[in-house]
């Protein structure tokens, strides 16, 4: 078994951290009051009673985010190798690195250039670029 | 009667019972520290809005964390009955526990500081990428439509910011040599701090370490004009503030995590010239961290939210391009430098 001072003072300290968050929820569970009302066992919409439970539907964008953050953060760690034996690899090391950042960074702007990091599809796009704003216009048109 | 216990206090176990009590203490100062950033914020955001803020309970208000504190305890502990129970409870202690296993990562001074492993950067890493687990299972489980929005807006704008904050931070690990936080400092210590020579890694970082503690400007998962309060819609009592300790528990370890990256953790300014400085190592790691604790309260009060489809396309378009350039170019001259 280790017994480096480093090795009691991480344990001990991962135990507390634990011990302190599972105190706080404990004793809030026990000292806490209970009371209850006629509406409250419903999900928070702002007063409006809830049309429907289930069926939110959400943007594919959030999908395509994770996505695109799967494979950067993966393409990162190989990157975070190279960093640490930036002077062991030498120059040539540092050529295969750089033919690599640029292919990702080729990547990143063919992902920009398809418009897959606009948060707004293209056709409001669009629609937005035509719509003249009345504010916008100090008010003389309308 | 004295003597087995004197026989098992051998210097070893002395060492490990005072690395244990150090943790402890580490963690204790830690904890109360997050919980006076809550009056310093109220106290500095009123000081700027020209009001009193908290001054009632205890010298300058300082009582107001405690009577807070035992206030919430006695809130009702409540778990909606619609709500995914296990993992809603998991959430909030998600949030705050690993918050604070990061800070063991942080090396105070040349003798405390609970953890220094090898790979002490990547494992901050890790634990950055598993925060984002509270955000998300906080929402999920919550079975509410503002919760779910909110914990999704926030997974993808923490991913997002996520990707380069690793790119951002290699700059010091390149001219560092190595993942070891502990060492960085060290390296700090001969050289210059790393704030100059990596400038805009420093920046970049900046913006991921805000992001790390979904702090203002990036705050958008719990905008509270158009989300309710957003993952944590559902939650009260301690089970939200669980989620509230651990967002300032987040500022002092982004803070702690700065100033050993950039800002030469507990070197002195100056040292070179007035080496009696030196003698206070504790003394420069305070002030610094509590420098960043304070400009974080300061963007909050300073900066407006920006819109969502904005921060997401500054994410990937410049800060991600931009810490890949730094990365590159940090590389280029430290082998240039070195031949």
């Amino acid at each position: 078994m280790t017994t480096s001072p480093e090795f009691w003072s991480i344990a001990v300290y991962i135990v507390a951290v634990l011990g302190l968050c599972t105190v706080m929820l404990g004793l809030s569970a026990l000292l806490g009051g209970r009371s209850g009302a006629r509406a409250r066992n419903e999900p928070f919409e702002s007063g409006v009673v809830s049309a429907s439970p289930e069926n939110l539907r959400l943007s594919a964008k959030f999908y395509l985010v994770a996505v695109f953050f799967v494979i950067f953060d993966v393409e990162a760690l190989f990157l975070y190798a190279w960093a640490v034996s930036v002077r062991e690899s030498g120059w040539v090391g540092f050529v295969e690195a750089a033919v690599f950042i640029f292919i990702l960074l080729a990547s990143l702007v063919y992902l920009a250039r398809i418009g897959a990091l606009d948060w707004a599809p293209a056709s409001r796009k669009k629609r937005q670029a035509l719509q003249v704003h009345p504010k916008n216009q100090g008010g003389a048109s309308v | 009667m004295l003597e087995p216990i004197q026989a098992l206090l051998t210097p070893a176990v002395l060492g490990a019972i005072w690395a244990a009590a150090k943790a402890v203490i580490i963690l204790l100062t830690l904890v109360l520290s997050a919980a006076y950033m809550i009056w310093l914020e109220r106290r500095l955001l009123a000081l700027w809005q020209d009001r009193y803020g908290p001054n009632r309970i205890g010298p300058f208000g300082l009582g107001q964390v405690i009577a807070d504190m035992i206030k919430i305890f006695f809130k009702e502990d409540w778990t909606p009955p619609f709500v995914d129970k296990f993992t809603f409870i998991l959430a909030p202690f998600i949030a705050m526990s690993l918050m604070m296993l990061a800070f063991a990562l942080i090396p105070i001074t040349p003798n405390w500081g609970v953890f220094a492993p090898d790979i002490g950067m990547l494992l901050f890493f890790a634990i950055a990428g598993l925060a984002v687990y509270a955000v998300m299972l906080g929402g999920w489980s919550s079975n509410s439509k503002y919760a779910l929005l909110g914990g999704l807006r926030s997974t993808a704008q923490t991913i997002s910011y996520e990707v380069f904050m690793g790119v951002s931070l290699m700059g010091v690990v390149i001219q560092a040599g190595t993942f070891n936080l502990r060492e960085i400092v060290l390296y700090q210590e001969q050289h210059l701090w790393f704030v100059l020579p990596q400038f805009f890694g420093f920046l970049v970082w900046c913006l991921a370490g805000v992001a790390v503690t979904h702090r203002t400007p990036f705050d958008l998962p719990e905008a509270e004009s158009e989300l309710a309060a957003g993952y944590h819609t559902e939650y009260s009592g301690m089970k939200f503030g669980m989620f509230f300790v651990g967002e300032y528990v987040g500022i002092v370890m982004v803070s702690g995590l700065t100033t050993a990256l950039f800002f030469g953790g507990w070197d002195a300014p100056f040292s070179s010239v007035f080496p009696a400085l030196k003698t206070v190592p504790f003394l420069w790691f305070a002030i610094k961290c509590f420098l960043f604790m304070s400009s974080f309260i300061l963007l909050r009060a300073a900066l407006p939210r920006p819109r969502y489809d904005h921060m997401m396309s500054f994410a990937w378009k410049i800060c991600l391009p931009l810490s890949l350039v730094n990365m590159l170019v940090t590389a280029g001259f430290v082998l240039w430098a070195g031949n």
